[in-house]
């Protein structure tokens, strides 16, 4: 699964609009607690576990697939 | 550095580490020009600094920042930020009492996340882990305005891995969820579990469900974290000593696991946690001060009087220096053994009769 399409899947939004520069909050459904949920999927989805700076750190698209880089997840 | 850089910084450093001297060197100017921004945003506070006199450029220490009473929040519209505002959080207000309005700007939020997340990560590491929230998922839907319960699991939700919650709600009713949480002991007890609730919530609803339901976990690691609501279990003589005793005998850990902690609406973003030594620290962007009760003067160490908190993070309010209705304790300052600099103090009591001050003519226009 791709980032896009975990994104696409928990915000609620069609996978051909996700983006590199959509930003945290920018989109109604990207609050604090579905923040949450998204990165409980991630961990799932990639067998990873993402640390507190991590999850503040996710601020938009791209700082998403730079974080699970970090991870070595290609995303 | 402008004033939003210093700011930022005062967050992304590593916390508690300055000195008394230090920290007054740093949060100084920055709170001259915060209260300079907040005189040309908005009238009340205008009209409040105009009748004072004071020469912002010239204010000479921390103490001498005018102090602003609480109670102001419930009186007037105190937004210092121009733009649209991202909530506004309300005090939890005892029946018949006007609750506080505070506003929060985009800005405002943004700094609060990141600096709760600082603070968390001073006290116990950045590994986000299996969260107990001790209320209802109620409390923290966005509505018209979020209450301090809900801002408080919000904000600590950044430590969760999974997020479970000990009540649901019937009808505005909180019903234990005894499955829920025998589930959630079940597969994690033995790992490091983080609990947070609201100190009377946890008394009077959990620990009585757990009795009721004769539940007892084994969950060595738990901490447990909470705050508010002291003065309702003074009332019943309950003291932290048998709080904490209590809470760590049902969940099956040690009482030095219980940990209170001091916050308030006003100042979503810090929380006060008790350090090993049982003394509360106050973050780089923060600062505590005591008040004589009459003279409003601070007071020295051992002195108890009204706690000020001072609060650099918010734009779309004055929280740079808000009085409290509390009663706290400077214990000392850049010796506390737990090794975090600056003053350290302890919260005493929360004000049975509150705006005996007389100072319901701050904000009158002359
Ligand atoms: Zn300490």
């Amino acid at each position: 699964m791709t980032v896009e399409q975990i994104f696409s899947e928990c915000f609620n939004i069609p996978v051909e609009q996700v983006h590199d520069n959509i930003k945290y909050q920018e989109i109604e459904k990207w609050d604090s607690l579905n923040h949450l949920k998204f990165t409980a999927r991630l961990e799932e989805v990639y067998d990873i576990e993402l640390d507190m700076d991590d999850i503040i750190n996710m601020s938009s698209v791209k700082k998403i697939r730079e974080i699970l880089q970090n991870y070595g997840v290609a995303a | 550095m402008n004033i939003d850089q210093q700011i930022d910084q005062l967050i992304s450093e590593p916390q508690y580490q300055f000195t008394d001297a230090e920290k007054e060197k740093r949060l100084l100017p920055v709170i001259r020009e915060q209260l300079k921004s907040h005189y040309r945003n908005n009238r009340h506070v205008k009209s409040w600094l105009d009748k004072l006199a004071l020469d912002i450029d010239r204010i000479p220490s921390l103490a001498a920042v005018p102090p602003l009473p609480t109670q102001m929040f419930k009186y007037f519209d105190l937004q210092t930020s121009p733009g649209e505002l991202q909530r506004i959080l309300y005090s939890s207000s005892t029946s018949g009492q006007t609750p506080s309005r505070i506003p929060i700007s985009p800005l405002t939020a943004q700094r609060q996340t990141k600096a709760l997340a600082a603070i968390i990560k001073n006290h116990f590491g950045a590994k986000r882990r299996p969260f107990l929230a001790i209320d209802s998922p109620a409390s923290n839907r966005e509505a018209r305005g979020i209450t301090a319960r809900g801002a408080a699991i919000r904000g600590f939700s950044i430590l969760a891995r999974e997020m479970v919650y000990a009540f649901d709600d019937h009808d505005g009713r909180m019903v234990f969820n005894e499955e829920r949480v025998r589930d959630f002991f079940r597969r994690h007890q033995a790992e490091e579990v983080f609990a947070l609730g609201f100190t009377f919530v946890i008394w009077s609803e959990f620990r009585k469900a757990l009795l009721d339901a004769n539940l007892r976990f084994h969950c060595p690691n738990l901490v447990l974290v909470h705050g508010g609501g002291w003065k309702k279990l003074r009332a019943q003589s309950v003291s932290k000593e048998v709080f904490s005793g209590t809470l760590a005998g049902l969940l099956g850990s040690r009482p030095e696991n219980v940990l209170d902690y001091y916050g308030m609406v006003e100042q979503t973003g810090i929380v006060f946690i008790d350090c090993v030594a049982g003394h509360k620290h106050a973050p780089n962007f923060a600062e505590v001060k005591i008040r004589n009760y009459l003279t409003l003067e601070e007071n020295g160490i051992g002195q108890p009087g009204y706690i000020e908190i001072m609060n650099l993070l918010p734009d779309s309010y004055p929280g740079m220096s808000i009085l409290t209705e509390d009663v706290g304790e400077i214990l000392g300052a850049d010796d506390c053994p737990c090794g975090r600099k600056g003053k350290y103090f302890v919260f005493r009591s929360r004000l049975e009769k509150s705006e005996a001050r007389g100072c319901g003519d701050t904000f009158r226009e002359n």
